[in-house]
């Protein structure tokens, strides 16, 4: 029987999801009986409790040590040495962090992925980029220096141990009980109902009814399948990604919403945008919004005060440094938290990185060009029938985009992905 | 610059950004993000009028929720760098 699912990533671990929820659960009750001003606290040390539970011992040190460097970061993030701290930065990234997780994550010790390792891998590299975050907004003079209770917050409150949710400094201080109670309880428990049932739908997906697939036995039996299959098997993948990401995501920004925090989501419907810049934009938004400040925002300011008659080149040059950035994030957050040197060799990340982020550049370029002639030409927004053609075009193109994201499978070459497009495509594929 | 100027001002040059959102999305209160006024493509357009209209400078760090998601928020905004920008 054919899988849907070539991925090994959605094992769910419900010891670690009921672990939250009842924290969860007994820190909505227990908060609402404190003072505002310890309220904050009591979260981060609950978010800090729940990763001792779950995620490994040999991490205490690292953690530790990484918080302290976080601390330093955001307090004098106005006037901080910025070689000093990137320097401590790789000490603690590539040195001591790898050196007390190494081996842990990503479940090679065990196998296969498991949630808690993923979650632990989102965790660290979360902390990373809301250090980024915090130094990008301090400079611009949207975020003050933190008191001990907000930065306790913003990095190890209990919500923000699941999903991979980075908002902004400021929009954290300034959403903190920003509406009434009821209001949040209610939201936030919308939020986790609806997650639940993504993460319900997910489990059903990859779970009910198929066989669970690895990379290995999907690549055995690619050769022998039809280009419709690789399709069904693609764009399943694809929604399956989605679920399994809005499921714990949403999560996030619920157990945030429930204890009073009015966090934005981080995914609008995101399954059904009309162009792929349209699903960028959908689609993790808050990573997003930290690349356009720190990357798009910057080079097209600059690029059309210089050059304002090239608006389309300007954009494909923007969205490429954009991109790129993107690439590089992800690139010094795999290598750092798998093992040092290890993702880079065993994945391939580098050009793994390079195809996915470059597909998504030219994908990106291209449709916000096609936007900018229609609104110079005046045309009206695309009809009902273009918008669903639109829909159904880009959910193709993520799940053709799919087979760059085969990890498990060592020494697996680059080519391979590409070939497994092109075999979607009628061509003949031999691994 | 009296404030109801610069609101005036502030939707004059989104309407020339983004001349298809509809007169409501442009109230002064309403959220141009949420209501697709404002994109990653109208807000570097927009950045730019306004510096031409206003004569002050706009910088990356500037474009973002707090300071553009709303006409009144850019008002303030660019009422404020004006007094510190002569």
């Amino acid at each position: 029987m054919i899988s849907v699912s070539i991925f090994r990533m959605f094992h769910v671990s419900p010891a670690m999801l009921t672990g939250f929820y009842v924290l969860l659960a007994a820190c909505g009750v227990l908060a609402r009986t404190l003072p505002p001003r310890l309220r904050r606290a009591f979260l981060a040390l609950a978010g800090l409790a729940f990763v001792a539970r779950f995620f490994s011992a040999t991490m205490a040190p690292a953690l530790a040590a990484l918080a302290l460097l976080l601390w330093r970061v955001c307090d004098g993030g106005e006037t901080l040495d910025a070689r000093r701290t990137l320097a401590a930065a790789a000490v603690v990234a590539f040195g001591l962090g790898p050196a007390c997780f190494g081996g842990f994550f990503a479940g090679y010790t065990h196998g296969h992925v498991r949630l808690q390792d993923l979650l632990t891998v989102m965790f660290l590299a979360n902390m990373l980029k809301k250090s980024v975050y915090y130094v990008y907004e301090r400079r611009a003079g949207r975020a003050r220096s933190p008191a001990a209770g907000d930065f306790l917050a913003y990095f190890f409150a209990l919500p923000f141990t699941v999903g991979s949710v980075i908002f902004a400094p400021s929009e954290a201080a300034s959403r903190w009980e920003a509406r009434s109670r009821r209001d949040d309880l209610l939201s936030g428990l919308r939020t986790l109902a609806l997650a639940a049932l993504h993460a319900g739908a997910c489990w059903l997906l990859i779970r009910g009814g198929w066989t669970r697939a690895y990379d290995e036995q999907f690549l055995a039996r690619a050769a022998a399948l039809r280009w419709w299959q690789l399709w069904l098997i693609f764009v399943s993948t694809y929604v399956g990604v989605y679920l399994h990401r809005y499921a714990l995501d949403q999560t996030c920004v619920g157990a945030a919403r429930l204890l009073g925090w009015d966090v934005r989501g981080n995914y609008d419907w995101a399954l059904f945008p009309a162009d792929y810049a349209d699903y960028w934009r959908r689609w993790n938004i808050h990573f997003r919004e930290l690349l356009m400040a720190l990357f798009y925002y910057p080079s097209a300011l600059r690029l059309a005060r210089r050059r304002p008659g090239r608006r389309e080149t300007n954009l494909i040059a923007a969205c490429f440094v954009t991109f790129a950035g993107a690439a590089v994030f992800n690139f010094v957050l795999h290598a750092a938290f798998y093992r040092p040197g290890f993702g880079a060799a065993y994945y391939n990340l580098a050009v793994r990185l390079a195809l996915y982020e470059g597909f998504a550049w030219v994908m990106v370029s291209a449709a916000g060009i096609a936007e900018m002639r229609r609104r110079a030409a005046g045309k009206p927004e695309p009809g009902r029938w273009r918008r669903a053609a639109g829909v159904a075009i880009t959910l193709l193109l993520r799940a053709g985009s799919v087979p760059i994201y085969l990890t498990d499978v060592p020494g697996l070459s680059w080519t391979v992905p590409v070939r497994l497009i092109a075999a979607a495509f009628g061509v003949p594929f031999r691994r | 610059m009296s404030a109801e100027t610069t609101v005036e001002r502030v939707r004059r040059c989104l309407r020339r950004c983004a001349p298809q959102a509809p007169e409501e999305a442009l109230a002064p209160g309403a959220p141009l993000f949420d209501n697709k006024v404002l994109d990653s493509l109208t807000t570097v357009e927009l950045a730019l009028l306004l510096e031409r209209e206003f004569g002050v400078r706009v910088r990356a760090a500037d474009l973002s929720r707090e300071r553009f998601g709303t006409v009144e928020a850019i008002a303030r905004f660019v009422e404020s760098r004006a007094r510190t920008e002569p």
